[in-house]
């Protein structure tokens, strides 16, 4: 598969007041053709300015990027782009998707006005095609995103759309130009899980259909499961595991991969608390030295606070950025080891706290009883 | 069984708009005891906020009641009210909108406690959101800080804080996790319940994601365009539902299991979600469209909330 998108050790920092906050710290990383990669990570991770910088959406007096070769798009510099190359770029090679619809529709324009002029932006060239026929394929559009009625629909404004008709015209706007790579920024995230379901759907189905490259940007690795080829796990400004989705899913190495998808699921020690990853994740203007993860990790050594981590690749196509993935490393042997120990001793206190809350329920549960026995007897 | 601390009597809210009326909240009925929290559940547009905002009193009813402790919350003096909003706190599902951008995180948390006047003076006032600040796992450097460098978990703990800082029994969550990340998701929920395990809090608990309701709460009450459709423990509810639209909202959430998620993918094709929530015009059930098993009779009128023996209460001809 040739890789449509080509990033190589791209950083992005933005110079403010409190200092250089370094966004994205020298990341690398390859999307085939027609290939559908989810890039995943909390808020704050530089998921977003990734996302946004190989759109150019980002001014350029406020950002440093670090080489003008560092995005290469079917071949070309993206970086050395006139503004007029930049706009035939955005649209017809690459386009977005943006979390919240109703920010990336124009309130006072009707939703087929706004999609047509996606479809006149791109199609300069052809003068035949005329204001009818743009409102012709707009309704094409709006019938491929999945909406109903799609004439009386285009001449709607957005307000008269629900969440996730807004996000299908979003959608169907990204597309009018027909694109190589639609970049999908959380798009489900401010939907409702059944409206989540279908976006996810039709994004997958359009990728199929157009044999477009999707670039999914989420923090749920739920949305990510049904829909992509290979995941990206990016944490603190730098990617930390990447593989395709069954290594992730079923094999991750990286103690964050671990943790995302041990969040939010219920522990199984008898209380109803869940688990979650300790801590807050670091501030870009103070980027840790060694590992991102390392001051959240309950797994960390010293090295990983000293020394940042080096790639190391565990099957082919899947690479994790910890010290604990290197081959031949004595004291990972002898952290499993400790860790073994640790989780039988945890189990077992695990074990005891849920008898003793069983007990004391019991006891309640008695006391409650007596009470009502008194009461019947005053009657 | 002990009393209902919040109970909503066919409480009904409607909306006007010109000559248009249109029915959010449609005779809902429910009760919270204390300790005990209460999951109301349904998709965007079913009227599950509207429903909680009306229950606490932020919205006017169109007709019932919201019973605080036996008393009535919408007939209630000025005074009353006010003593009221000490005892009933809310926090909002958006955390850059609910606080004021400009202030410091000490006059935030501080809010309920100037109302009130619960501080004798400034010293006290401080220590008291520093301790409550620790409480929900900020520090007491965070109190001098504006709004501005808290990242979006750390201002939904400062809500959190807000909302505990005049003691209330009742808290209205109003998908107060859903705007956050997956991992900060289950710290609040775990602060949420320790909180209830040391303070007896009850909570009436907003959401769209029934799995997550479903570790929070002791009950839940499933919404559809403005009508309690299915409601019991939770346990027994998610265990297996009765009315097919909770059937359909469970199989919604997407799973970190991508061979799973690909069975389950054939599967979704099966219950065509929902296209428009809000009221049938033919007066039916709300789910009669999309409904994979649906009856003549269901598109007529809509089918009353029955009560089973086993305390749950479900809404469908087909089940009844």
């Amino acid at each position: 598969m040739r890789a449509l998108l080509e990033i190589n050790n791209l950083s992005v920092s933005f110079p403010g007041p409190a200092g250089l906050a370094r966004a994205v710290r020298d990341i690398s990383l390859q999307v085939g053709q027609g290939e559908c990669v989810a890039l995943v990570g909390e808020s704050g991770c530089g998921k977003t300015v990734t996302a946004q910088t190989i759109m150019g959406l980002l001014e350029d007096q406020s950002f440093i990027i670090n080489s003008a070769e560092a995005i290469i798009f079917n071949g070309q510099p993206i970086y050395e782009y006139s503004s007029k190359q930049w706009r035939q770029f955005r649209g017809k090679e690459a386009a977005i998707v943006f979390q919240e619809p109703m920010a990336a529709l124009d309130p006072t324009m009707r939703i087929g006005g706004q999609i047509a002029e996606a479809i006149t932006c791109h199609r300069r060239g052809f003068p035949w095609l005329g204001k009818k026929a743009a409102y012709r394929s707009v309704s094409r559009l709006l019938a491929d995103v999945g909406i109903p009625d799609p004439e009386i629909r285009a001449r709607q404004y957005p307000h008269e759309f629900s969440g996730g008709m807004r996000q299908r015209a979003v959608i169907a706007a990204a597309i009018a130009g027909d694109p190589a790579l639609l970049i999908a920024d959380e798009p489900t995230t401010s939907l409702d899980v059944m409206t989540q379901n279908q976006i996810l759907e039709l994004l997958n189905t359009l990728r199929r259909e157009r044999r477009m490259a999707l670039l999914l940007i989420s923090h749920d690795l739920g949305v990510v499961a049904g829909a992509a080829e290979r995941v990206i796990v990016m944490y603190g400004g730098k990617i930390v595991e990447s593989g395709k989705v069954a290594d992730i899913f079923y094999a991750p190495a990286h103690p964050y991969t671990k943790g995302l998808l041990r969040a939010g699921q219920q522990k199984n020690d008898g209380s109803k608390r869940l688990f979650t990853i300790e801590g807050m994740p670091p501030s870009p203007l103070a980027p840790p030295v060694g590992c991102p993860f390392a001051p959240r990790c309950r797994e960390a050594m010293s090295i990983c606070g000293r020394t940042p981590p080096p790639e190391v690749t565990l099957v082919q196509g899947h690479s994790a950025s910890c010290w604990f993935c290197r081959p031949n490393r004595p004291e990972a042997a002898e952290r499993e080891r400790e860790r073994e120990a640790e989780r039988e001793r945890e189990a077992e206190t695990g074990k005891q706290a849920a008898t003793e809350r069983e007990r004391e329920t019991e006891r309640e549960r008695e006391t409650e009883r007596e009470r009502e026995l008194e009461k019947g007897t005053e009657k | 069984m002990a009393a209902a601390l919040l109970e909503a009597r066919d409480l009904c809210k409607y909306f006007y708009e010109k000559k248009n009326v249109f029915p959010a909240v449609e005779r809902v009925s429910f009760a919270i005891r204390e300790g005990e929290t209460l999951g109301l559940v349904g998709e965007s547009g079913s009227g599950k906020t509207t429903c909680g905002r009306v229950s606490v009193g932020l919205y006017k009813k169109t007709a019932g009641a919201s019973l605080y402790q036996g008393r009535d919350i919408h007939r209630m003096s000025k005074k009353q009210y006010f003593d009221f909003t000490k005892e009933a706190q809310s926090i909002f599902q958006d955390p850059y909108a609910a606080f004021d951008p400009r202030q410091k995180a000490l006059d935030i948390v501080a809010e309920g406690i100037d109302i009130h006047r619960l501080a004798k003076n400034g010293g006290v006032r401080r220590r008291m959101v520093v301790e409550l600040l620790e409480k929900v796992g900020l520090r007491e450097e965070h109190a001098s800080q504006p709004l501005t460098v808290f990242s979006g978990g750390q201002r939904q703990r400062l809500g959190i804080a807000r909302a505990l800082a005049v003691n209330p029994r009742l808290i209205f969550c109003d998908e107060c996790v859903s705007a956050l990340d997956v991992s900060i998701q289950a710290q609040i929920i775990n602060l949420l319940l320790d909180l209830q395990a040391s303070r007896r809090l009850s909570y009436l608990f907003v959401s769209h994601d029934l799995t997550l309701v479903r570790q929070i709460s002791h009950r839940v009450a499933v919404m559809r365009a403005g009508r309690i459709i299915e409601t019991g423990e939770t346990e027994k509810v998610c265990a297996a539902p009765r009315h097919p639209y909770t059937q359909a909202l469970l199989a919604a959430k997407p799973i970190a299991d991508p061979e799973l998620e690909a069975i389950r993918g054939r599967e979704k094709l099966f219950l065509t979600p929902p296209e428009k929530s809000g009221p049938v015009p033919g007066g039916g059930c709300s789910f009669y469209a999309q409904c994979p098993s649906a009856l003549p009779a269901c598109g007529k009128a809509p089918p009353p909330l029955l009560e089973w023996e086993d305390g749950r209460q479900v809404a469908c001809y087909q089940v009844s």
